[in-house]
């Protein structure tokens, strides 16, 4: 309960907070000479309806952190979760696979990424190594020859193209 | 003429090419990022040796499968083929989760042929008088429609309306990235000459969906396991007669809100199926129980998006005006063959009108037989484990976020909407509504730049002229009802905290 109270208040000040730096940003937008409504108005109109938002959100988390008793837990941050050591190293291992796209090629850099990011999913799954890299090698040469060959969708082919 | 139009269409290569377009436009459109717009771009250069009608029918074949497909992947794993089926996902998957997974796939089939039938006889009786009507749309009317479809952010917001709006004006604020309206000049970009043309809304929507939600599995303490039992057996065609006269109101309801929607260029498919989701909802006696898996919310969202396909060919055909990428794309099909779109297209070239009405229907019911028929091999799907399935379909992303441009920024831009995604589900911010903002924005802003240069700057227009005037009201009493619910609600639990607080 207290956590879901925390989560509010940080959403509620970073909303506060994007709306000063799209308010401040929006008088950079260039514009035509003095108009009413220029470029910079949908901007600002955004900038402070985060300031609205962002109050009244801070607003209804203190008055239900004042009546704590009625306040609802949220079931949904129930203890299932397996901590955020794999979520940061699928958004690396995902980064790396972009990153290397154009180096790799497209059925290389897919093959390792499906290959790796199967094996942070598995968990306590069996792991077999020689499945996994047969599905990973087989479903990036497939989805490569079906989409460049029969869709003529371009993909990057890499130092190995 | 009419007799020789239709005939036109059941030729058995004409047939051939309607049933084949028809499935390799569901599987287009079944794959996240593959759009039924990539679909027809790519098979038009392959309709250049056949005769028109013949041609036509391949183009018009994917458009109707590449629309319904994008419901195979919204349903059994939760990440939308198109952006057409985002709201199929709402009560789809929940149903798919409870092993209802053949039940949620026949509900979604039916009502897409029956959407798409709906907006076809509109095509058919009343296309030419609809057409004059939304030519007669000018800015005052589309910042009005916009403006009114945003507030159906209240009906998506899940708990927090406040959320819900944060939401919202957060796609709002992502859509300014890049060229501003009327002026043109890179406004947030950062320095980055790649922001110029703004953000995608593909990439965005694959990055939300796909990757938050393996962000989401990443973080599980077990590993995901398979999604659910892969049942499809069911009785008949999975709901009763009862319940299918029960949704009579919602389906000619979502029909007609695909079919206007479709009709009014530069709105379409990615917007109507929320739109009629949120009004189904709102007028529903249990609208608490829309997003657990009820049949309501798949016959809004299905029979919307699939009606706007009917509805957008009618300004394509009647004015040679293309209501989005794919219609536009389509009408370069036509031209190609000869054919001009236009007031005089029923005038001179009337069987082949005929034949295009004829084609539309023969794919819709292809697309009704085909999707039954890959039924049993779709829900297999389910049967896969989520840490096999998940990785691959990360790769399809990438193939569908690169493949839009050919370019590597749009792959990034998926990433980062991915761990935005994963963000908000952490806060507890809904995702629809910031989609909703994000494709609302741009028309909002356009068309109100656009009327107050018209107007020379006065707001009275906006107000006093008709449509827009009674749209704007409407949006009006919407807004002050849902205050007032919110109202109640809000001193509800006041009184019942207050309760609480004296009883401790």
């Amino acid at each position: 309960m207290p956590m879901t109270i925390n989560r509010d208040i940080v959403t509620g000040s970073l909303t506060l907070a994007l709306g000063a730096v799209i308010f401040v940003a929006s008088f950079g937008v260039k514009d035509f000479a003095a108009t009413g409504v220029g470029a910079g108005f949908m901007p600002r109109l955004a900038a402070m309806l985060f300031a609205l938002l962002g109050s009244v959100l801070l607003l209804e988390t203190w008055r239900s952190r004042r009546a704590v008793g009625a306040a609802k837990a949220d079931r949904r941050a129930a203890p299932r979760s397996g901590g955020l050591g794999p979520v940061l190293l699928s958004a690396c291992l995902m980064a790396a696979y972009v990153g290397l796209l154009n180096v790799l090629g497209f059925v290389v850099a897919s093959a390792l990424y499906v290959f790796c990011q199967t094996l942070i999913l598995a968990k306590r799954a069996p792991r077999r190594y020689v499945l996994f890299a047969v599905i990973a090698v087989v479903t990036s040469v497939a989805a490569y020859n079906l989409f460049v060959r029969a869709f003529q969708v371009m993909l990057p082919t890499g130092v190995f193209g | 003429m009419i007799i020789s139009g239709i005939l036109s269409v059941f030729t058995f290569k004409a047939l051939a090419l309607i049933f084949g377009g028809t499935v390799v436009g569901i599987i287009i459109g079944a794959v996240p990022g593959l759009t039924v717009t990539m679909g027809v771009a790519l098979f038009l250069p392959v309709t250049f040796g056949m005769s028109p009608i013949e041609g036509i029918s391949l183009l018009l074949g994917l458009y109707i499968g590449g629309t319904a497909g994008g419901l195979i992947s919204a349903i059994l794993l939760k990440i939308p083929g198109t952006p057409a089926s985002v709201a199929t996902t709402f009560d789809g998957h929940p149903m798919a989760a409870r092993g209802e997974a053949g039940r949620a796939l026949s509900i979604s089939i039916v009502y897409s042929f029956l959407g798409g039938m709906f907006s076809l006889l509109v095509l058919f009786f009343i296309a030419p008088p609809l057409a004059s009507v939304a030519l007669q749309f000018g800015p005052y009317e589309y910042f009005s429609i916009a403006v009114f479809s945003l507030t159906m952010v209240a009906g998506l917001s899940g708990g927090s309306l406040t959320k819900g709006l944060i939401a919202a004006t957060l796609g709002m604020s992502i859509a300014f990235i890049g060229m501003a309206p009327i002026t043109a000049f890179p406004r947030f970009t950062f320095g980055f000459n790649a922001l110029d043309d703004g953000i995608g809304l593909l990439p965005a929507l694959i990055g939300l969906f796909a990757v938050s939600q393996l962000l989401e599995d990443a973080e599980e303490r077990n590993d995901p396991g398979t999604g659910t039992a892969a049942n499809y057996r069911m009785k008949g065609l999975g709901f009763t007669m009862k319940e299918f006269v029960a949704n009579t109101g919602n389906f000619l309801r979502s029909s007609a809100i695909g079919t206007g929607i479709g009709i009014l260029p530069g709105l379409g498919a990615a917007i109507c199926n929320l739109i009629a989701y949120g009004v189904a909802k709102n007028r529903s006696k249990e609208p608490e129980k829309f997003g657990t898996g009820v049949m309501d919310g798949i016959v809004a969202s299905e029979t919307s998006n699939s009606a706007s396909t009917g509805g957008a060919m009618v300004p394509l055909l009647t004015l040679g005006i293309p209501g989005d990428n794919t219609t536009a794309i389509l009408l370069g099909g036509f031209m190609i063959h000869g054919i001009t779109p236009g007031p005089l297209l029923f005038d001179s070239e009337g069987a082949l009108v005929y034949g295009v009405f004829t084609a539309l229907m023969v794919a819709n019911l292809f697309m009704l037989f085909a999707m039954f028929g890959g039924m049993r091999f779709f829900v297999r799907i389910l049967a896969v484990p989520k840490h096999i399935l998940l990785p691959v379909i990360m790769a399809l992303c990438v193939v569908g976020a690169y493949g839009i441009n050919n370019r590597l920024f749009d792959v990034w831009t998926m990433l980062a909407f991915g761990l935005i995604g994963w963000l908000m589900k952490k806060a507890a911010l809904p995702v629809t509504p910031l989609l909703l903002g994000f494709i609302l924005g741009p028309i909002i802003e356009v068309n109100l730049r656009r009327g107050l240069m018209k107007s020379h700057e006065s707001v009275m227009p906006f107000v006093t002229e008709p449509i827009s005037g009674v749209i704007l009201l409407l949006t009006v009493l919407v807004v002050g009802y849902t205050a007032l619910k919110e109202y109640r609600k809000f001193r509800g639990e006041a009184a019942l905290a207050g309760g609480q607080a004296a009883s401790a």
